[in-house]
């Protein structure tokens, strides 16, 4: 196996493709339709015009970061230009409602369409308009399989003909060959690098009828686009894991497979078979339901499973209309990153605690804590240089700051992480307010920083100190003068004191003062720590190291 | 708020789903109930509309056409959601296409954040009494539709004899014995029926090897003994599920079909026929299918003449 030096675009993707370890797996967001949403138009008005393609996708291209990306993701495209009715729709790609061959139409009366012919002319243009905006990027020409053409054009009423008529059904699928060799053709002529064989309705049918009903069809497809030296990929969606091991067979360089079918099984048989493969970000539980970090949670998972050698990473399938601009930016950032590939990793457990922490009282010791949540600071080198950063100016917070590093790579950490509310590692949390987010902070920002919390501290103690003064001695002169005292200052202060005046021998013994050594002032001071909670032991412990202080 | 009972419709295209829906849509169970219905196969089904419209409930179809894959889950999803949020029927009807995973639709139903608001009440399979065992062999979904069901519909048993209606049911047992069976003929269907299932949501292994139990055979022979055809037919019994050839047994080119047993032949008129036989097999190894077939046929050598005692034609020809 050989390593690629490719980095971007159509040299990784075709690296990739040919079983190579690259730096990085290309990604292939499979935008179809869904582009329309980033130019604010309807699903059909986007796939009727070559203008809109060509926005859409370009605005996808900018958004998104693909190293390849298709010009047009519809399987009607051919059924159309051969007589199928469609039923359009403002959030899908069109559906097939009519087909020819069983309304009437006879299998010697299609012919090939022409490029010129339909909606053909609409996707080749935009092609070749997206091929110069574009050169480096891998243009994917998506082609329709001869088996989804050849239902399209009878419906599933092959399924039965399979028995009752299967040289007419041979028949039919050869007619669907030469559309696909045909169609293929076109695309390449364009500008494209990569056609993609989409046969989903393949999925439906076991290895056997697999062998007898595509590969004799599909096959000659790849070799046609072998021999014209672009790349070929077979796409088949649904539950097509009984079929895995013979679409390999069948030719093409690579495979594309959805959701329902575990990645790592497809890796185990592609490399067997030296078929490099692709897939398979969840399309609808995560892409269009999720949120970013869950885009992101599944891309590493399969990007681990791919090992970036002769893998892609694509979504299952076509895009859903409304799925979320971020969540396919977050993937575009995370395959370039594998710092932010790692950190994802090691946070998939959060989802699984139970026991995340209340840290409403966290912050409220006499110290102020600083606290780093870093991947680990021996292995990572932002993490290294957060933790040193904090490093170099406690000093000059000696005594009155205290802080500490917690690694994620221990579960009390992802817990206390948790409990923070922190998404991103490094982080520096100062007295549990997140502070600084994966950006190392210039000295004095950090000390400005460290500052302002102690400042408030300060402020928030004094505010919220509560305190006695008590005047122990017999009644008279002396008493009354000490008492006057007291009171002029705490007037001229301002302070919330209370003043108390004990007589009595027992009383003023058991504050620690003989009588004879009255008149005596003692102050005593009360601190609220916690009210209506049930504090954490962690913070607990910060406020009893406080009294010894 | 207490979960939406959904009802599914299983079955393969023309196995008198939407005969058998219009059927338990008039009868005063339903009638009386909002119902929605959910449609998965865009123009095909013909639902009455003026049943529908007297249930209040609406119908929703989607745009997805008969492909039912990861990407056309979230039009389901979106419709669903309107159906829990905006319309609250009392039950939802849910029509799958021929091609579609019932296990797909569990997930569906189990997505945030349809999850909770609805539950299966029932699963019930139409099954095309004359057709089924055609597609059997062909179509992944057909059994596993099947496999999942909580109730059978065996539909068309007026096409059928008694013999083959008690093939059919056994063969359909052999792949879920738990489903109860009920059949039919023009989808004359009783909701009692229906409401009657207990439902068991089914576990379907993954999907890595087709199923053993079927299986098909090609003869490409031309020329065959009648009586050695017949005999191989009547050997394999309950192992043939159908058979369908053209072959000349001396007297030119006949169109021969057998289904559960039955035999049938006729002439046919076509210039140039294309000779084959195709058999389904079901239990048995495809080997011993295929040769129990290959002692009814001669090589294929065109000088061969072949003089064998004629029986008259049997079945209708």
């Amino acid at each position: 196996m050989s390593t690629s030096t490719a980095t971007e675009g159509k040299s990784l993707v075709r690296a990739a493709f040919l079983g190579e370890k690259t730096e990085r797996a290309p990604w292939i967001p499979f935008v179809g339709c869904h582009a329309a949403t980033l130019i604010h138009v309807s699903a059909d008005e986007f796939l009727k015009s070559t203008d809109l393609i060509c926005r859409g996708v370009q605005a996808a291209i900018e958004r998104y970061q693909p190293d390849g990306i298709p010009v047009a993701f519809d399987l009607q495209i051919e059924a159309e230009a051969l007589g199928c009715d469609l039923n359009w729709a403002k959030d899908t790609p069109p559906a097939v409602t009519r087909h020819p061959l069983a309304n009437g139409t006879k299998l010697e009366e299609l012919t090939v369409p022409c490029p010129d012919e339909g909606r053909i002319p609409v996707v080749l243009e935009a092609a070749h308009r997206l091929r110069e905006m574009n050169p480096e990027m891998a243009l994917y020409g998506l082609i329709t399989g001869p088996f989804t053409l050849a239902l399209h054009l009878l419906g599933t009423d092959i399924f039965m003909r399979m028995f009752d008529d299967p040289d007419y059904v041979a028949r039919l699928l050869e007619f669907a060959r030469d559309v696909a060799i045909a169609m293929a053709r076109y695309y390449l002529d364009a500008g494209c690098d990569v056609i993609a064989v989409v046969d989903p309705m393949t999925s439906q049918i076991g290895p056997n009828q697999f062998v007898e009903f595509v590969t004799p069809y599909v096959s000659p497809v790849f070799e046609s686009i072998h021999q014209r030296k672009a790349l070929s990929s077979f796409f088949v969606c649904g539950h097509a894991q009984q079929n895995v091991e013979v679409m390999c067979e069948s030719g093409p360089q690579n495979i594309c497979v959805d959701e329902n079918i575990p990645l790592d099984f497809v890796r185990d048989i592609c490399r067997e078979k030296g078929v490099s493969f692709g897939g398979n970000l969840q399309l609808t539980t995560v892409l269009l339901l999720g949120k970013e970090t869950d885009a992101e949670k599944n891309a590493a998972e399969c990007l681990a499973i791919g090992e970036n050698t002769g893998f892609t990473l694509a979504p299952g399938c076509d895009i859903p209309f409304d799925t979320p601009p971020e969540n396919l930016e977050a993937v575009g950032r995370l395959v370039r990153d594998p710092y932010r590939q790692e950190t994802v990793r090691a946070m998939a457990h959060e989802s699984q605690l139970d026991d995340v922490l209340d840290m409403s009282q966290y912050g409220r010791a006499d110290k102020t804590i600083v606290d780093i949540i870093t991947l680990d600071s021996e292995a990572c080198a932002p993490c290294q240089y957060m933790v040193e950063a904090v490093q170099k100016i406690a000093p000059e917070f000696d005594g009155i700051v205290e802080w500490r590093e917690h690694k994620i790579k221990y579960r009390e950490s992802i817990v206390f992480m948790t409990s923070l509310l922190v998404k991103n590692v490094p982080t520096i949390c100062i007295d549990g307010q997140i502070t600084f987010v994966s950006k190392i902070p210039p000295k004095e920002e950090l000390v400005a920083a460290i500052q302002k919390r102690i400042n408030e501290k300060t402020r928030d103690r004094i505010l919220r100190k509560q305190a006695s003064l008590f005047l122990l001695g017999e009644e008279g002169e002396r008493l009354q003068q000490v008492q006057e005292n007291v009171e002029r200052a705490i007037t001229e202060l301002g302070s919330d004191v209370t003043l108390s005046v004990v007589t009595e021998e027992d009383e003023i013994r058991s504050l620690g003062v003989h009588p004879s050594q009255t008149p005596a002032v003692v102050t005593a001071e009360y601190r609220v720590k916690s009210t209506r909670r049930v504090p954490e032991t962690p913070i607990i412990k910060e406020w009893i190291k406080s009294l010894y202080h | 708020m207490k979960p939406i009972p959904v009802f599914l419709l299983t079955g393969y295209l023309g196995a008198g789903k939407t005969t058998l829906l219009n059927h338990l849509l008039a009868q005063p169970e339903l009638a009386s109930k909002r119902v929605a219905l959910v449609i998965n196969e865009f123009g095909t089904l013909g639902v009455d509309g003026q049943l529908v419209q007297q249930t209040g409930g609406g119908v929703f179809e989607l745009s997805s056409g008969s492909l039912f894959c990861a990407c056309t889950r979230s039009g389901l999803v979106k419709v669903l959601n309107q159906v829990a949020n905006d319309v609250r029927p009392d039950l939802v009807i849910a029509e799958a296409t021929g091609v579609a995973e019932t296990s797909d639709l569990y997930d569906v139903l189990e997505t945030t954040p349809l999850d909770g608001q609805f539950c299966v009440r029932a699963n019930v399979c139409t099954v095309d009494g004359l057709n089924f065992t055609k597609v059997l062999p062909y179509l992944k979904a057909a059994r596993n539709q099947v496999a999942g069901a909580d109730g059978l519909v065996i539909n068309k048993t007026d096409l059928l004899d008694g013999t083959g209606v008690d093939r059919l049911a056994k063969l359909l047992s052999e792949i879920n014995s738990r489903a109860v069976q009920a059949l039919v003929s023009h989808g004359r269907l009783d909701w009692s029926f229906v409401a009657g299932l207990e439902h068991i949501r089914h576990q379907a292994e993954p999907a890595q090897k087709p199923p053993e139990e079927i299986v098909t055979c090609s003869v490409p022979n031309r020329r065959a003994d009648r009586d050695r055809l017949v005999d191989a037919i009547e050997s394999l019994g309950e192992c043939l599920l159908r058979l369908k050839g053209v072959v000349d047994f001396g007297e030119g080119p006949r169109l021969v079909e057998s289904v559960f047993g039955s035999i049938s032949e006729r002439p046919i008129e076509t210039e140039n026929p294309r000779y084959g036989t195709t058999a389904l097999g079901w239990k048995i190894p495809k080997a011993e299918l295929s040769k129990t077939l290959e002692t009814a046929f001669f090589p294929d050598v065109k000088s061969l003449v072949q003089i064998s005692t004629v029986r008259p034609g049997f079945g209708a020809g």
